[in-house]
């Protein structure tokens, strides 16, 4: 099972032995990411009913929480996730671009081994959130999106350099009569511009390009991209949950080397409770964040503190205790 | 007079024994603190770069605690770094304090400057154990730094993780508690030995990352969020070429040398810069880079605070360089943060990549 808890989404995936996805699960986070994870573990066990999980690989802004939770074999970064994926669908591929909710990536591959990447996370204006809300502006539902760019005969020209710019860029072209299509269409190609030169920079874009992440679902923005870089752009079947089937794949290559069981506390372990904290620690002038997840009482782990104050203190949930709740449940 | 000094990684070490030594009052600002960070954060103009405001949070704490005289060193590269003094003052004044000043000038650092600069301070201290005392403070700069770098290589190593890290807070600890020179050399060496035992993985081959960057960052590791323990920890070996030390190599020491040797890292640089100084140490980074990238490095990450002119100009040599020799090259842009979750992803993402490449090439 591959956990992706990302800003805008939480992604569940179980995957069997060969790769091949039995399940997955795309639910938005909305800035509560322990029960987005509770809720996802629940709706999956629904699902799949008594299966036998046999590694757990998280990922994705919120890995560390969600490794503390479920008691993963493996805690993954974005990029090697979303790669591992990447690689698994379309073999051979060389570039990865990848837009999500609240950051974008592009990764360079070569030989299945990456060869380099680059992040953005400081930029609105190339991300996902973006399109979301001048969708809202406009009155699009997003989902919509794509097929009103499509229409465009004559897309609007929009600075793309930055959110702010592209925003009053809009309105202004708005006010002056253009229509929402050319608007839309615009954005999309504002959209992967400012991608480009924020990520691809000069770098030399090989084929095959796939686009994956949330914002793929967007044909306006695929279409802006074709035309961009004059080359095809592939969105592979599980485009949304990349990460989430990545952290699988690295859970079960984990899996394969060490041969070793499952540290996974059970479907049923999402039933407790969990509460999150963050104290400011008095200690010295420094003035640390802990963070603290406890479950039932219990503290399961705390993190956050520079001299180990705090982090050397920890107590995990006993397997044996969390498997008994499932009576309860 | 009590003195005050700020912070710039772990230089407060040697500083702090000197002052011990020839028996000056002086308050020093806790080397950790988010809280004087805020204070410099506050109280200085929006764009300026963070070493500005970490240095001016601590000259804020210094006097909030009785302090009535500053040293301060600044250098007179081509960067903001040439008015980081003057605009200080003029910003505590405004705040209303007073306060004495005392200004070294890094980039003719000579034993006759600091006699004559730091003269107030050495009243009532002969001439020769003024001298020693600055060379005792010289040797602790490169023993400190020699610890740290020690540091480096056993941290990725190591069997069990964690254990260089523990060692190294004790001796922070230590070295904080001891007066003068001859404490803190036993916390060195003390620490030395305790490294030197550290079990390792003795087949272990890292990855070897070089650092490149302004130097500040690199030295401070509150301000580099610790990139250096970050990176041991991911089981990579993290060679930081900017620490107070090297600086002291190129400007005080080669000072001295009636014969001064070509600097390599110039040199090197010389194919994608024709310039010997691009501000800051901007001209290093790219030379370090180069060097590091032919002489068999993994990868090489740049460091540098938000708006930092020089090391914007270094930036597009390093995507030369990367491309030539075939090693990648990250860039870090730094500013206050408080979540380091996008700082870590992106340091494990880049070792990850080392180590697959390594297991590649060293598998075909």
């Amino acid at each position: 099972m591959g956990i992706d808890v990302g800003s805008v989404s939480t992604d569940l995936v179980v995957s069997n032995g060969n790769g091949k996805i039995l399940s997955k699960l795309y639910l938005r986070t909305q800035g509560r990411p322990v029960k987005a994870l509770t809720d996802g573990l629940k709706l999956m066990r629904r699902e799949l009913g008594g299966i036998d999980i046999s590694g757990v690989g998280t990922t994705g802004s919120g890995r560390q929480l969600a490794g503390i939770i479920t008691g993963a074999d493996i805690v993954k970064n974005e990029i090697t996730a979303h790669a591992a994926a990447a690689k698994r669908l379309v073999p051979g591929v060389r570039t990865i671009l990848e837009i999500g909710g609240q950051d974008s990536k592009i990764i360079f591959l070569k030989d299945g081994v990456v060869t380099d990447f680059a992040m953005n996370t400081v930029c609105a204006a190339g991300t996902g959130s973006f399109l979301d809300r001048q969708a809202e502006r406009l009155g699009i539902p997003i989902e919509r999106f794509g097929e009103y760019a499509l229409r465009s005969k004559n897309p609007t020209r929009i600075a793309g350099r930055c959110a702010v710019f592209a925003e009053s860029d809009m309105i202004h072209k708005q006010q002056t009569g253009h229509s929402t299509e050319d608007i839309v269409a615009g954005l999309c190609r504002a959209l992967v511009r400012n991608y480009l030169n924020n990520l691809a920079k000069c770098k030399e874009i090989c084929e095959p390009v796939i686009f994956q992440g949330g914002v793929a679902a967007n044909v306006g923005i695929a279409a802006a991209f074709e035309e961009a870089l004059g080359k095809r752009v592939i969105i592979p079947q599980y485009y949304d949950v990349m990460g989430a089937y990545g952290a699988a794949l690295i859970a079960e290559h984990n899996y394969e080397l060490s041969g070793k069981p499952t540290s996974f506390y059970g479907f049923e372990n999402a039933y407790n409770t969990f509460e999150t904290k963050s104290t400011e620690c008095n200690g010295c002038g420094n003035r640390c964040e802990v963070m603290e997840v406890k479950s039932r009482g219990r503290v399961l782990a705390r993190w956050g503190d520079r001299c180990g104050r705090w982090s050397g203190k920890k107590t995990t949930l006993p397997a044996k205790e969390a498997q008994s709740r499932e009576s309860l449940a | 007079m009590k003195l005050t000094f700020p912070h710039m990684g772990n230089v407060y070490i040697s500083v702090k024994a000197l002052l011990d030594t020839i028996g000056t009052d002086y308050y020093m600002p806790p080397p950790w603190s988010r809280d004087n960070m805020q204070r410099g954060i506050n109280n200085s103009p929006e764009f300026m770069c963070l070493p500005f405001k970490k240095i001016l949070g601590d000259f804020i704490d210094g006097l909030e605690h009785g302090a009535d005289t500053i040293l301060f060193g600044e250098s007179c590269g081509r960067c903001r770094m040439n008015y980081y003094g003057d605009l200080q003052t003029k910003i505590l004044r405004d705040m209303g304090y007073r306060f004495d000043y005392i200004h070294l000038n890094l980039s003719s650092l000579t034993y006759g400057e600091i006699m004559s600069k730091l003269g107030p301070l050495f009243k009532g201290t002969g001439k020769a154990l003024a001298v020693s005392a600055v060379t005792s403070a010289v040797r602790t700069i490169f023993a400190v730094d020699g610890l740290y770098r020690a540091a480096c290589f056993v941290r990725c190593r190591e069997s069990v993780k964690g254990s260089t890290d523990s060692i190294m807070l004790e001796f922070e600890e230590q070295a904080g508690r001891a007066r003068g020179f001859a404490e803190t050399r036993l916390a060195l060496s003390e620490a030395r030995v305790k490294l030197s035992r550290v079990a390792t993985d003795a087949r272990a081959d890292p990855v070897k990352i070089g650092i490149v960057g302004e130097i500040f960052m690199l030295s401070d590791m509150f301000s580099n969020l610790e990139i250096e323990k970050k990176l041991g920890g991911m089981g990579a070996f993290a060679v930081n070429t900017m620490s107070v030390s090297e600086w002291m190599k190129k400007h005080f020491i080669r000072a001295m040398l009636p014969v001064k040797p070509r600097d390599k890292a110039v040199a090197a640089a010389q194919k994608y810069m024709r310039a010997k100084d691009i501000g800051g140490h901007g001209i290093y980074t790219v030379g370090n880079a180069e060097l590091m990238c032919r002489s068999g490095f993994d990868g090489i990450i740049q460091v540098y605070p938000f708006t930092c002119m020089p090391e914007i100009t270094a930036q597009p040599a390093l995507g030369e360089i990367s491309e030539k020799n075939g090693t990648p090259v990250m860039t870090l842009i730094l500013d206050e943060m408080t979540s380091e979750t996008g700082y870590v992803t992106r340091l494990e993402a880049f070792t990850d990549m080392l180590k697959m490449k390594k297991e590649k090439s060293s598998a075909s």
